[in-house]
């Protein structure tokens, strides 16, 4: 098989392919589901926008949206850093076992080398 | 204390506490010629981050996070032996042969080596350094903190990790105590 | 640049794209499906910062290899039973030839994440390594150069398995 033929050999193999049925309706109703939870009651909703506008412009500046989307970054930052944490601790660990079971070892532990 | 002295011992405070990061940029070039590698490095700002962190395993971390101020791990997997220098490594082993480490294990072996040295401080352990460097695997990982290697024996049966029984110091014959096995196998390319 | 759909219509556009992309990389359909819905989910608390449905799509299809990749890495250090004991049988009644369609799809799930996300990319989703390299920010020669490597190694995997046959 030359080079060619394995590339279309790899396209077939590898191509998309349709979405379970109801998949599209399983994530939409559940996104509405989420956004439901943080959502007020409409007249309460209404209320609000219209007090937190004015508080916006009586304070001039648009300092409290700006604190809420530094927050959302933050935790997702903070996911990030979580994510990279646990697998710098498996990867350690994991070598540590592997040392551990591997190893004939020869201790100098002589201090102040 | 005499101000001619306070330079010197904050530059040399700043450069203990860079020092504790190691320089591991001499293995950037392994990155394009490894199937397979790993880089993280954390340092205090971000590691801080984990005290605001609300998700899966938040009191886990929180926990860990107060007396870990730095975690390095590179790691390389290659498709074939002799893809680095086993030479290439011993500028950061003479570093860990120096200063504040003081050896844990030191083995050579065909090809390769595995070192573990503890970081001590004025106050007791301040965390360690494993280097592994096999023919087909390149590991090394930096962990600043108060901690020593029994700490990381409490992070067993979290996040995944399976249960590890840690010996901090001393020797080890033959098979350890560890109930790794099937994890401990690269599970990469057959 | 386009305006830009609703929610809804980016679901029913694109819930392929990325499912397929997640089944590829993760060989199996329950999780396959539970990794998209996440990346959708994702997609609709970023929506105010999406601006078009290039936009969209792009940040779908790198988000779903993202996902996909830790994802991958994630259940590698797991215990339990791996994604290749849990994997779907691939075989499509279809196919002209199903046994290599299923070697290769096997070949490719055994690929470590990120060389199994690159050739996704390249042959499912038909990117050149440039847009590879832009969407999972790497250099454009080490996606070459690990592209040309992965595939040497499946096709020597492909020749050698032909081989066992042959002599059997």
């Amino acid at each position: 098989m030359d080079e060619r033929e394995f590339e279309e050999k790899m396209r077939a193999a590898l191509r998309p392919v349709e979405a379970p049925d109801g998949l599209a309706e399983q994530i939409i109703r559940r996104a509405e589901a989420l956004a439901e939870r943080t959502r007020k009651p409409v007249t309460q909703q209404a209320w609000l926008r219209w007090g937190a506008l004015a508080a916006l412009l009586a304070m001039g500046s648009f300092g409290i949206l700006r604190w809420e989307e530094k927050k959302r970054a933050e935790q997702i930052e903070a996911r990030k850093v979580a994510e990279q944490f646990t697998m710098a601790m498996n990867i350690t660990t994991r070598k540590m076992a592997r040392i551990q079971k591997n190893l004939v070892v020869e201790v100098p532990l002589k201090r102040g080398h | 204390m005499n101000s001619k002295y306070l330079i010197p011992v904050v530059f040399f405070s700043l450069v203990a506490f860079a020092e504790q990061e190691l320089d591991l940029s001499f293995l950037k070039g392994l990155e394009a010629k490894a199937k397979e590698s790993t880089d993280i490095n954390l340092g205090p700002e971000q590691i801080q981050l984990l005290m605001g962190f609300s998700g899966e395993g938040s009191k886990e971390l929180l926990g860990l996070g107060k007396s870990i101020e730095r975690v390095q791990v590179k790691t390389f997997e290659f498709d074939k032996d002799g893809m680095y220098s086993v030479a290439e490594m011993e500028g950061l082993r003479a570093k860990l042969k120096s200063g504040d480490f003081v050896p844990l294990i030191s083995v050579k072996e065909k090809g390769g080596f595995t070192e573990i040295v503890m970081r001590k401080g004025p106050k007791g352990n301040r965390g360690f350094v494993i280097v592994s460097a096999e023919a087909r695997e390149l590991t090394v990982v930096n962990i600043v903190g108060d901690l020593d290697l029994a700490s990381l024996g409490k992070l067993t049966g979290k996040f995944g990790i399976p249960n590890i029984q840690m010996n901090s110091g001393g020797t080890s014959k033959g098979k350890g105590s560890s109930k790794g096995g099937k994890e401990d196998q690269d599970e990469d390319e057959k | 640049m386009g305006s830009l759909p609703s929610f809804s219509e980016l679901v029913h556009s694109h819930q392929g794209m990325v499912f397929s992309i997640t089944l590829r990389a993760l060989g199996n359909r329950e999780v396959a499906e539970d990794l998209t819905q996440e990346v959708f989910l994702s997609l609709h608390q970023n929506l105010a910062s999406i601006e078009s449905e290039d936009h969209a799509r792009n940040w779908l299809r790198r988000t779903a290899a993202n996902r996909s990749v830790d994802e991958i890495r994630r259940l590698k250090y797991r215990r339990g039973p791996s994604l290749d004991q849990v994997a779907e049988p691939s075989v499509d009644a279809e196919e002209s030839d199903p046994m290599l369609m299923a070697q290769l799809r096997e070949s490719v799930a055994s690929l470590p994440p990120l060389a199994r996300m690159l050739t996704i990319m390249r042959f499912q989703q038909e990117m050149e390594p440039r847009e590879i390299a832009a969407e999972l920010d790497m250099p454009v020669a080490t996606v070459k150069s690990r592209l040309h490597r992965t595939m040497k190694l499946l096709r020597g995997k492909l020749e050698k398995r032909a081989e066992v046959r042959k002599h059997r």
